[in-house]
């Protein structure tokens, strides 16, 4: 590579790096600015951490999320890989169609999921709360689950399977052994991505949120009113360190099961 | 046929996941407190110490969720999957409520309290016999300016003086920064025609040599000093004024806008008494002054301002005197035309 275009790159990768980080890093430096309005930096203080502990709201909307999200991400995965496992490997009537159907809740408006939930919920006369949340997220996520793990299934060695079979190895004792050590990786991406998504889904927890089962993303929402509180900037702040001590322990794992 | 009993299992699964919820909460009957109040707020609007105490004096728990817009609690309460007892509609959306017949006629008797709201409050235009709602907060939307920049008292007029070039702002709102120009043509802000609208966009347009921008929460500009005259709530000024001693507040002589939110009873509430109890111990003095002390709104409650210091109670953002009061208007519900109308010019005077 010649020295120039060596140093356009280089400048290139940083403007974009640049790109991606500074509105963060901003964020997290104003977590601990003393002045309640953003713009102006006037002291250093811990402050908007002890308010954020002792704000009863946002707490209880931080483990909302984390339920639903945990919660979400396991339906999801389990059926999310079954679904592709299924496709993958047997032909039955209607396949195309019900492939088909799994990638509808990728391409359709979020908009409409909620709105039509919301809709069912009102006709069969049932209650807004944390359950009906999950219905709408886990439509959403196990379709993606499964185009995850349906490519990973088709780059699988066929033969791999079928030589455990040889060896003495029952269909269960081949799924486990083999099949799920193989798919890991791609069931993992699956899961990730399902728990990403639902952590800051917005609109369809606007519309099946009940009292007091606030997300995050639609309390936050309901507060920008006055303008983001810097305890907001704090939250993000932790939740900025907590994804990337999750993403750094993930990829450590991943090389090991490589 | 195999694959459509699988199908309906799905669909089994998910309506059980959602039927988990569904759990009942105690009804009452009059002068029985019920177990649950299901309380649905703006955002920001109400500090936990007042639900705590409640809580602990009448030992009901206060099932407390937030919205950011009356469309979106009027979504929540129309599709009947939850039945709030209180929400807090602005004054327009309360006397569209009380024509949709969705609000429940409150029994002032269990509400002695409302004696503490200030009688300039008392029969609005929006509930002419005080029948269903009761003043919540409510602020306005006037003139921000800095005293060292602007001489004497501005009027929206100013927002066009040359002088003051780059340093206007102006909400970024259709029906906030349309009303705003209409007030300043003498024209109707309620029930503006067609023509009006034009005369007005037009208007708008003149003034974007001096515009800074249209920001609806200007308090940083105001602070640092770039802004010098803002067209904004009274909130927001009131938190510039904490920040920078330079800036005051004003409702123009054109009038300046009233909004104010207010507490009700839906139809579709099971605890009546409760939620009138609640109501009637929000009007308590003490407990009214902390709402005002925890956000940057005008408190309507007599006895609150009876407890605030002669500092608070004059702060020209939060109380502006009983004349500027009387003279500025109240934000009324529009038909659909004339709102998408509105954002039709908006959009086309801001692309200009």
């Amino acid at each position: 590579m010649r020295p120039k275009t060596k140093k356009i790159l280089f400048l290139f990768t940083t403007l974009i790096f640049m790109f991606f980080y500074i509105p963060i890093i901003i964020l997290m430096a104003f977590s601990f600015n003393d002045s309640k309005v953003g713009t102006v930096w006037t002291g250093f203080t811990f402050d908007w951490y002890k308010s954020l502990f002792s704000n009863d709201q946002i707490i209880s909307a931080v483990t909302n999320s984390l339920i639903i999200a945990v919660i979400t991400t396991l339906i999801a995965t389990v059926f999310g890989t079954l679904a592709a496992l299924a496709i993958h490997r047997y032909n039955f009537p209607g396949k195309k169609a019900f492939n088909f159907l799994f990638y509808i809740p990728v391409v359709i408006p979020d908009i409409i999921v909620a709105v039509a939930l919301l809709a069912l919920y009102g006709w069969l006369d049932i209650t807004l709360g944390i359950s009906t949340v999950f219905p709408g997220h886990v439509a959403i996520t196990i379709s993606y689950v499964m185009l995850v793990v349906i490519a990973r299934l088709a780059g699988l060695d066929a033969s791999l399977e079928e030589a455990a079979k040889d060896l003495g190895a029952n269909e269960w004792q081949t799924f486990w052994k083999v099949t799920f050590p193989l798919i890991f990786p791609g069931v993992l991406a699956g899961a990730l991505l399902a728990f990403t998504i639902s952590l800051d889904e917005f609109v369809i927890s606007y519309f099946t949120t009940g009292p007091g089962s606030d997300t995050l993303p639609v309390l936050v929402y309901s507060m920008v009113r006055l303008g983001v509180s810097p305890e907001i900037n704090a939250l993000s702040t932790i939740m900025v360190l907590l994804i990337v001590i999750m993403v750094v322990i993930t990829g450590r794992k991943m090389r090991v099961s490589k | 046929m195999k694959h459509f009993v699988k199908l309906f299992l799905a669909i089994v699964l998910v309506l059980l996941l959602a039927a988990c919820g569904s759990d009942d909460a105690g009804g009452s009957s009059d002068g029985e407190l019920a177990d649950k109040l299901y309380l649905f707020n703006w955002g920001e609007y109400m500090p936990q110490e007042v639900l705590d105490s409640f809580e602990e004096e009448f030992g009901v728990e206060v099932v407390y969720s937030t919205y950011s817009s009356n469309q979106e609690m009027l979504t929540k309460l129309n599709s009947g999957t939850v039945n709030y007892d209180i929400v807090v509609p602005t004054d327009y959306i309360v006397k569209r409520m009380i024509n949709d017949d969705l609000l429940l006629e409150l029994n002032m008797d269990n509400i002695p309290n409302f004696e503490n709201i200030q009688s300039v409050f008392h029969e609005r235009d929006f509930d002419p016999d005080n029948k269903f709602s009761v003043p919540y907060l409510y602020g306005s939307t006037g003139i921000a300016y800095n005293t060292t920049k602007i001489e004497g008292t501005p009027s929206y007029a100013d927002l066009w003086n040359e002088a003051y070039a780059g340093h206007v702002t102006v909400q970024d709102d259709p029906r906030e920064s349309l009303s705003m120009v209409l007030q300043t043509l003498g024209l109707p802000m309620n029930d503006p025609s067609e023509e009006d609208l034009q005369k007005a966009k037009e208007e708008l347009a003149k003034l974007h040599p001096n515009l800074l921008a249209y920001d609806s929460s200007p308090s940083a500009q105001l602070i640092s000093g770039e802004a010098w005259i803002s067209h904004t709530y009274s909130g927001e000024a009131g938190i510039a004024m904490l920040e920078n001693p330079d800036i005051t507040y004003v409702l123009p002589e054109e009038g300046g806008e009233l909004w104010m939110d207010n507490l009700v009873i839906p139809k579709t509430s099971e605890n009546q008494y409760t939620a009138e109890v609640f109501i009637n111990y929000l009007l308590e003095p003490e407990v009214s002054k902390q709402l005002s002390d925890a956000f940057p709104y005008s408190n309507p409650n007599q006895g609150a301002l009876d407890l605030m210091s002669e500092e608070e109670r004059t702060n020209a953002a939060s109380y502006p005197p009983e004349d500027q009061l009387a003279n500025a208007q109240w934000f009324e519900d529009l038909p659909p035309e004339t709102i998408q109308t509105m954002n039709r010019l908006y959009k086309e005077v801001k692309v200009e």
